[in-house]
């Protein structure tokens, strides 16, 4: 017998023991065989006393009242009740649970980007009006037009300010010109245009080869001129 | 047989809602039950929640249960189960009895068999889960290796080498207590 077989023959001798089946013994050969192996001899008195021990510990019992505390538990929620029936099906309520989360963060998403894209595409919208007057597409006319009478407005009151503010001096000095780019040459000043044929702004515009914002800041200079002028 | 016949008798009594049968079935079965929860869990208070939590589930599930069968490894199979589930959530919170051999020895002197005995708890609690489980299961619940499969859903081949390490560990702790008598060659007292 090897000391794996002897091991398993132990085995079924400490199940006995601690199922209290009697006293366990080992047989007469098992201990021959054992007596001469010291592994075995040593590891059947070892087990044997453990399983001994074992056996001796004190079973502990549960409080007096245990049962009458489980058997109205029981009561309280019997099989079937309907916090049991929630108890049983928790598992499958919380999957669902996960999967409606699911969907109401992707409905959400949806809610939330939608009018992200459109806000994008008003920004998009916001940017081609920003552009030039004359740059805009035709659909944006009516705006547009809007923006220009805007300028207008705003060259008035621009050449009320030049007008009250930096006067042009009469003692023969020469006017101080505005900083900005240089003018080019080969253009008609707006100011004369406008004075001399009492043009449209779209015509001085035409003649002069601008858009129609020069135009209108050049107005604002020729207010200036005509306001002085009178 | 004997044996078998009551337990089905009593199954079928509580199944019909038979008060008595209900405080029969637990005085029957709640040294078992209580006794695996506490080597299991260490924990007078905490065992008694579970042992209860056990015999609800049973008691709920007898429906289920397999008449063929024996009770007894039923049951321990919903305690084990249930210990187990218990003491993978005490994982999470900081545990007592990992600082046992920390602590400083506040029993009162005890003779030698009630030392071995509290030396013997402290010890079979420091086992590994998977240990401790087979080998109340095989030396405090006599349960034979296939009922032990059964029950913990392991094959016979790993629960022997638990038990065969669970058996080396304790007697190591033991014997490093100076509480393993010494072997002697003389086999006449085994």
């Amino acid at each position: 017998m090897t000391c794996q077989e002897f091991k398993d023959a132990l085995d079924a001798i400490l199940a006995d023991v601690a199922a209290e089946a009697g006293p366990a013994r080992p047989s007469a050969s098992l201990l021959e065989r054992a007596a001469a192996c010291p592994c075995c001899k040593r590891a059947l008195v070892e087990w044997t006393w453990l399983a001994d021990q074992v056996r001796k510990l004190d079973r502990p019992k549960p409080s007096a009242d245990f049962a009458h505390r489980v058997v109205a538990e029981l009561k309280r929620t019997p099989a079937g009740s309907r916090r049991q029936a929630w108890a049983d099906a928790s598992p499958v309520v919380s999957t669902l649970g996960s999967l409606v989360a699911i969907a109401a963060s992707i409905a959400l998403l949806v809610v939330v980007w939608r009018p992200i894209e459109e806000g994008a595409s008003q920004v998009q919208v916001a940017s081609v009006e920003q552009k030039s007057p004359l740059e805009r597409p035709a659909a944006l006319d009516v705006p547009v037009r809007e923006t220009t009478k805007a300028y207008l407005a705003l060259a008035q009151d621009f050449a009320r300010t030049v007008q009250l503010a930096d006067p042009e001096p009469t003692d023969g000095t020469p006017a101080i010109e505005p900083e900005g780019p240089a003018r080019d040459s080969s253009v008609p000043p707006v100011r004369s245009v406008l004075r001399r044929s009492g043009a449209s702004f779209a015509a001085a515009s035409e003649e002069i080869g601008s858009g129609i914002r020069p135009i209108a800041d050049s107005a604002a200079g020729a207010f200036a001129f005509l306001w002085k002028g009178r | 047989m004997g044996v078998q016949n009551e337990e089905r008798r009593l199954v079928e009594r509580c199944l019909e809602g038979d008060e008595s049968a209900h405080y029969e079935f637990v005085g029957r079965f709640q040294g078992l039950v209580f006794g695996i929860c506490l080597r299991m869990l260490g924990d007078a208070h905490e065992a008694e929640d579970v042992a209860q939590e056990v015999f609800l589930r049973a008691m709920r599930s007898l429906g289920k249960w397999d008449r063929s069968r024996p009770l007894r490894p039923w049951i321990l199979t919903i305690a084990v189960n249930r210990c187990r589930t218990h003491l993978g959530r005490m994982k999470k919170r900081p545990s007592l009895t990992e600082n046992a051999e920390e602590l400083p020895d506040l029993r009162p002197n005890e003779d030698d068999s009630n030392e071995l005995r509290a030396e013997l708890s402290v010890a079979l609690l420091q086992l590994r889960e998977d240990y401790r489980q087979v080998f109340l299961l095989f030396h405090e619940q006599g349960l034979s290796y296939e009922e032990m499969s059964e029950a913990t859903g392991r094959p016979v081949g790993t629960l022997k080498t638990w038990l065969h390490r669970a058996r080396g560990e304790l007697l190591e702790h033991l014997r490093r207590k100076g509480l393993v008598p010494e072997t002697s060659h003389d086999l006449s007292g085994v």
